[in-house]
């Protein structure tokens, strides 16, 4: 796991866990991330790969800006995972192409 | 549609304080928040501000921004906060459409103040695009945001201010720097930033750039190297780091997208962070009752960000007729204290690119 | 290489930053190592004794009225740029005090043993805690270290110490602790390994010349003839106060006056007086 344990300022309250699923495994996140974020907490950088060049993509702003983060989430493609709140029992996959309207 | 008397985009720094001097002058105001929490990114920020105790010098950047937020109850104008808004448009009538928790609503205000910050700016260099390279913002914002290690062992390109504080915050979490790097010959942030981390034994290293970023599906390493005058990469100085991450902090632009929508004129001022928005001293752009305030006016500091916005909020609120206490006294401490801020050297980019915009005598 | 190219000060930054010779023996001060005019005031905001000499501006640099500074540290835990440092030398002996600001987790302890550090993070040394201040939810932590007083304008930072410098465990002077450093230990015969220990006592005991230590002790019988513990035996009983400078007693000298062999004496020792 990749949190914070302590501080010299900051203070991280326990906060509840949010199960979900990446690419179809089971994984754990916290009341309050964002997908990006407890995939991230959960060592997953790589959120799919680009439709063109077949690069493996991650973010890169991290606050909604610059769309490097899209993913599939509840059959839904292109969601801004940086942004988008993690809820219990979210289905996440990698997003490999320009997406397919659900 | 939804009539507002004075409509603010963004609340960060300067947004906040444009809420809290128009709504005190007696104004309403509806105070549009794109993520999930007022602050923008002093919600990031552990370090102590400079500047004087009118700009909360002193405190950390996370309790300024409470300090703001809740400054604004109980005013004789009423602020509405709305978070999780994003406004996707301003048109030329004037109509504002957001995206207010998923569903969109249109407003016709009388005057709007947009202060929606800043994006941050990128740099090309072969692997740039690999997880694990990411800007200096979504570092800050996994690990003072959400706590999560943005990763183990960090290169940090650029030493500007950002570079240095997120070098340090990335220390405080317990992070490895292995150096921070910049293509300039000194280094550009404040230098008492500088010290705190090099007193850590953290290598700055100036004239220096990132030439390639290695790795199969995410980061595995950096190559740097040292560059000569003309910028070019001296060949035999090429070393490879280990590293996970790579941060990118090469400096901000003003997000001005909304204001180019409705028209406003722009300007290229490299001083300035790039194109910026046109405006008169009083904060209004080139579009007649849309100000703006802090970094989409220009790339500065919080503290000048927080008085711009008390002196749009204000000038806003003269504008809509509020006159009362004494708004246009206010709007002469504003002024004075901006001048102040920007006296030093450590203003003298700021001063040339106002001079170059027409509104810094 | 320079400070704007390192973020590293050198010793000509600190002209004019540090108080005389007579101003450092009346107390603890603070050290403002800000160099930059950036727009800032809070040190001179919070001292109550007015010891950091008003602005006209507020991008001016801070300079320390070192007759009014007490060393009271609320500069130091104000400052934004956490480059306040206070320094103490006005203690008698060669140790003096630095507290540094720290921003890190955790805090080392009191008592702990870390390791100082230069301007440029080089390794100076492990240090002993001897205070750590805290608390404030804006305040930066101060960390006392105890250092020589050659080092204090040296030491800028600190670090936990690595599992590798941590393992040899020091006291507060610097002394590793797994290092024997009793009087047992202290050997002041190397030829008949008596320990500092054994003529101690015997001094206590009332042997008060250097012979009579050798008689019961062995010391200075080998084969170096007293060449090493002589002058120690000499000067323990000098510092017990049983012999007097002026009238010490070396004890008596006999040959031979090097190592020989008994085979060379007898081969060679031979002549006329003794045929």
């Amino acid at each position: 796991m990749n949190r914070i344990e302590n501080h010299p300022i900051l203070t991280f309250p326990e906060r509840k866990e949010i199960a979900f699923r990446f690419n179809g495994t089971d994984m754990i996140g916290r009341e309050g991330d964002t997908i990006a974020a407890a995939l991230h907490a959960s060592g997953v950088k790589v959120l799919g790969h680009h439709f063109k060049s077949h690069r493996p993509r991650g973010f890169y702003c991290a606050i909604g800006n610059c769309s490097s983060c899209l993913m599939v989430v509840n059959g839904v493609p292109n969601v801004r995972v940086c942004v988008e709140r993690l809820e219990e029992g979210m289905d996440v996959r990698q997003q490999d192409d320009k997406g397919v309207l659900p | 549609m939804n009539q507002v008397p004075l409509l603010i985009i963004g609340a960060g720094p300067a947004g906040l304080s444009a809420a809290y001097r128009a709504a005190e002058a007696g104004a309403d105001v509806l105070l549009l928040e794109r993520s999930g929490k007022a602050g923008g990114q002093l919600v990031k920020q552990t370090h102590k501000f400079f500047g004087s105790e009118k700009q909360f010098a002193s405190t950390r950047g996370i309790h300024i921004a409470d300090r703001l937020t809740s400054r604004l109850e109980q005013l004789p104008g009423r602020v509405t906060l709305l978070t999780d808004a994003t406004v996707l448009g301003i048109y030329e009538d004037g109509v504002v459409t957001a995206d207010i928790s998923g569903t969109v609503q249109k407003f016709r205000p009388s005057a709007v103040i947009v202060a929606t910050g800043a994006y941050e700016k990128t740099l090309a260099f072969p692997g740039n695009d690999l997880p694990g390279v990411y800007g200096a913002g979504a570092v800050q914002t996994l690990m003072n945001e959400y706590g999560i290690l943005p990763g183990r062992r960090v290169l940090m390109v650029g030493a500007g201010n950002i570079g240095l504080i997120v070098s340090y915050q990335l220390m405080q979490a317990g992070v490895h720097v292995a150096a921070v790097i910049d293509a300039a010959d000194r280094i550009g942030g404040y230098l008492v930033h500088a010290s705190k981390i090099a007193r850590a034994g953290v290598p700055l290293l100036m004239r220096h750039t990132v030439v390639a970023a290695g790795g199969s599906e995410e980061v595995e390493r950096a190559v740097i190297a040292e560059i000569d005058e003309q910028w070019q990469v001296k060949p035999d100085t090429k070393r490879t780091l280990d590293v996970d991450l790579i941060c990118v902090a090469v400096g901000l632009s003003p997000l001005a997208d909304l204001l180019y929508q409705a028209g406003a004129v722009s300007r290229y001022i490299a001083p300035l962070g790039g194109h910026v928005p046109l405006r008169d001293a009083s904060m209004m752009t080139t579009l007649d009752g849309v100000y703006l305030a802090g970094d989409v006016a220009g790339i500065e500091e919080a503290s000048s960000a927080m008085v711009e916005g008390e002196l749009a909020g204000l000038a806003a609120a003269r504008r809509l007729g509020f006159e009362g206490g004494d708004t246009s006294g206010l709007i002469s401490a504003c002024l004075a204290e901006l001048r102040q801020l920007r006296a030093g050297p450590a203003g003298g980019k700021i001063r040339t690119g106002l001079a170059l915009a027409g509104v810094y005598a | 290489m320079n400070l704007e190219q390192t973020g590293v000060a050198s010793s000509e930054h600190l002209n004019g930053r540090l108080p005389s010779e007579e101003q450092k023996m009346r107390g603890p001060y603070a050290v403002i190592e800000c160099f930059e005019e950036i727009p800032c005031n809070p040190c001179v905001m919070s001292c109550a004794f007015k010891a950091i000499l008003p602005f006209a501006d507020i991008n001016d640099l801070p300079f320390v009225d070192f007759d009014r500074c007490t060393g009271c540290a609320v500069c130091a835990r104000i400052c934004p740029g956490l480059a306040i440092f206070i320094v103490d030398e006005s203690k008698d002996g060669e140790w003096g005090t630095i507290r540094l600001p720290y921003e890190y987790w955790p805090l080392p302890a009191e008592g702990e043993r870390v390791m100082a550090l230069a301007r440029d993070g080089r390794p100076l040394g492990p240090a002993a805690v001897s205070a750590v201040l805290a608390g404030g939810r804006d305040k930066t932590p101060l960390v006392t270290l105890a250092v020589k007083k050659d080092r204090l304008q040296d030491v800028r930072g600190l670090r936990f110490l690595t599992a590798e410098e941590a393992a040899g465990r020091y006291d507060e002077t610097g002394m590793p602790l797994d290092i024997d450093t009793s009087e047992e230990a202290t050997i002041v015969c190397r030829c008949e390994g008596v320990t500092l220990a054994e003529i101690r006592a015997l001094i206590a005991a009332g042997h008060h010349t250097v012979d009579e230590i050798k008689h019961h002790s062995r010391a200075g019988m080998g084969p170096c003839q007293g060449r090493t513990c002589r002058q120690i035996i000499m000067s323990e009983l000098i510092r017990a106060g049983a012999a007097d400078v002026d009238h010490l007693d070396p004890g008596s000298f006999r040959p031979p006056g090097g190592t020989v062999t008994l085979g060379q004496l007898a081969e060679g020792g031979l002549d006329e007086t003794n045929r």
